[in-house]
């Protein structure tokens, strides 16, 4: 009986450990490109950022203009990082789970090394002037059915992993998954055709790009960032979920009401009444399943308190579960009718979405990255300085964002509202916080050289050859890693 | 690996099942797109029958207080007394000047007229 366990033991690491093999070129070639992206966009929100509190900066360049830099930053941040990272997380997570080698690996890359040609055009031709102007899909109109097709080719493999898997249990994990697989392509091609292909409405086409807007966090970025999560707590802590019923409950809330929200920045827009305050009503409601998703991620990692600070990987994505619940609640507030007049037309919707795309999606994606490339390169991370510098400072920049750009924002709010006061006070009300943004933007920027770094050195396969994790404990006797060794074998993907 | 799950066959038609679903948006879109047209144009109709039933009243009132026999009675004696005046196109006009000879065929209409190069046209305002 021990002898045939241990027979399908070493089978199921040997499986693991392939599959890691077989999908390492194309996950670290979507994790590296994605943190050079993730690089460039923090320049460029660092300009964006300055430009809003003092105009005068870089003026000399007219492609670094304030409305071109701001539109350039946002869209490096989620197509170059945010999706790239998001398929590294989705094609390793669905071959895992479902136990299949990844056989179209070329494809993969080609398509990869596409994205990232249309990507930089587009932010080209954002910052020559060419942009579309709509925000979230600032690229020109011919950029975007190439961006379909290539996220089709580099993800249609992990539906078919999906499909063929062995019979069994299908993990939360892989709801999120294939719910996020299957809802880009749905609002992408939807908010592609209706905005940039049909002569219809302009206003509809306006109501469309804002749907768009809301619905590519809440129902890609966001299910990316709970798969990984719902993977990531069980395997570090060794626990099962705390509750699959909570889970599920979970996945059904935001998947009814994802689709809803976007369109609440329309509010006195001429179309129909109820669409904005649909969104803004689904924008509150979204508390609903970041609760249970807050709650059961922290009740599966709960008495784990050492296990959190030591690992980074379950450090990155407890704190982005964390800030899920925060953006459920702020949500919440910044959307409910009264305070909708102090938002609508201020800074804060960008602290909003900065704490969405950076501190939900981009903790958790960071806390996959830690897991995932130790496994597929066979080698463990060789700074653990490097990891904690990365994280206080992620953690305290994002934060600071957040507080500055929605104390500020609600603050600009309430200057556009005082009609005694003249417009100018209103700017000057919201420079202040606009210095912090920058400031802060510049604790991001040091954070992401670290990890670029240490990224460009894990691929470089310069990594400890250890059969220990690098964890963030502090030092015992030689090495807090334990006895360096000899990793290559199977030890190292048992995880 | 599971044979009757993973086999060539199955993973071709799952392929295809991908593709179909993701273009399935696509299709989507086009198939609803004249529907919501359509909503958009009647309401505009809707509006624009309101508005011509009104115009047709108010023509139907003016045309009813309208006395056209006046109207022509009034523009013909109007008429008679204009054709009694002279107008201002049959009067001499007190030293005209003569008419200008007709320039060479063979000289471009729009030659520039020779003027030192440095010496402005028109002398401006001091």
């Amino acid at each position: 009986m021990a002898e045939t366990t241990s027979t399908a033991d070493s089978n199921g690491a040997a499986l693991r450990a392939s599959i890691d093999r077989s999908l390492r070129h194309p996950v670290m070639f979507f994790f590296t490109s994605g943190a050079a992206w993730l690089a460039v966009a923090i320049v460029l929100g660092l300009v964006a950022s300055a430009k809003k509190h003092a105009p005068e900066f870089m003026t000399c360049c007219s492609w670094l203009d304030a409305g071109i830099v701001d539109a350039a930053h946002m869209s490096a941040l989620i197509y170059g990082w945010g999706v790239q990272a998001a398929f590294g997380i989705i094609i390793w997570l669905m071959a895992r789970l479902s136990r299949k080698e990844c056989t179209n690996v070329g494809t993969i890359l080609v398509a990869g090394h596409f994205w990232n040609a249309t990507v930089a055009i587009g932010v080209i031709c954002i910052m020559t002037g060419n942009g579309s102007g709509i925000p979230w899909m600032e690229f020109p109109s011919f950029v975007w059915p190439v961006l379909i097709f290539c996220f089709v080719l580099i993800t249609i493999w992990s539906l078919i992993q999906f499909q063929v898997r062995d019979s069994g249990h299908v993990y939360v994990s892989q709801w999120y998954l294939l719910a996020g697989l299957l809802w880009f392509p749905w609002i992408a091609v939807t908010a592609y055709l209706f905005v940039f292909v049909f002569d219809g409405n302009p206003v509809m086409a306006t109501g469309i790009a804002a749907w768009y807007k809301g619905t590519l966090f809440l129902l890609f970025f966001v299910p990316m960032a709970l798969a990984s999560a719902y993977y990531l707590a069980p395997k570090v802590t060794g626990r099962p979920v705390f509750s699959y019923d909570l889970a599920l409950f979970g996945f059904w809330a935001l998947a009814f009401l994802g689709p809803w929200a976007g369109m609440q920045k329309l509010v006195g827009a001429p179309i129909p009444q109820f669409l904005p305050y649909a969104g803004a009503a689904a924008m509150v409601l979204i508390l609903i399943p970041a609760m249970s998703v807050g709650v059961n991620i922290l009740k599966t990692v709960a008495g784990y308190g050492d296990v959190v600070a030591e690992s980074p990987s379950l450090r990155f994505t407890a704190s982005g579960v964390v800030l899920f619940v925060v953006y459920g609640f702020l949500s919440a507030a910044l959307h409910l009718v009264p305070s909708m007049k102090m938002t609508q037309f201020s800074y804060s919707g960008y602290g909003l979405d900065i704490l969405g795309l950076y501190g939900v999606f981009s903790l958790c994606a960071f806390g996959a990255v830690y897991f995932i490339v130790p496994r597929i390169t066979r080698r463990e991370w060789l700074s653990r300085r490097f990891i904690k510098w990365h994280f206080y400072l992620s953690l305290y920049g994002v934060v600071s964002i957040v507080i500055c750009a929605i104390i500020g924002g609600v603050s600009q709010g309430q200057g556009i509202e005082d009609l005694s006061q003249p417009f100018g006070t209103m700017a000057e009300r919201a420079s202040q916080y606009g210095w912090g943004v920058t400031l802060a933007w510049g604790f991001l920027l040091i954070a992401n050289l670290f990890f670029c770094l240490h990224l460009l050195l894990m691929w470089a396969r310069l990594g400890r050859r250890s059969s220990h994790p690098t964890l963030l404990k502090a030092h015992h006797g030689e090495s807090p890693h334990g006895p360096e060794g000899e990793i290559d074998n199977y030890g190292s993907a048992s995880a | 690996m599971d044979h009757t799950r993973d086999n060539p066959l199955k993973r071709f038609s799952a392929f295809w099942i991908a593709l179909l679903l993701v273009t399935a948006f696509g299709i989507a879109c086009f198939i609803l797109r004249p529907l919501t047209h359509g909503k958009v144009d009647a309401a505009y109709e809707m509006t624009g029958e309101d508005r011509l039933t009104i115009k047709a009243d108010i023509d139907k009132v003016q045309a009813d207080t309208l006395n056209v026999g006046a109207l022509n009675r009034a523009l013909e004696a109007k008429t008679k007394d204009l054709i009694k005046q002279p107008s201002a196109g049959n009067m001499p006009v007190p030293e005209a000047a003569p008419a200008p000879a007709d320039k060479p065929a063979d000289k471009p209409a729009d030659k520039p007229a020779d003027k030192p190069a440095d010496k402005p046209a028109e002398t401006p305002a001091e």
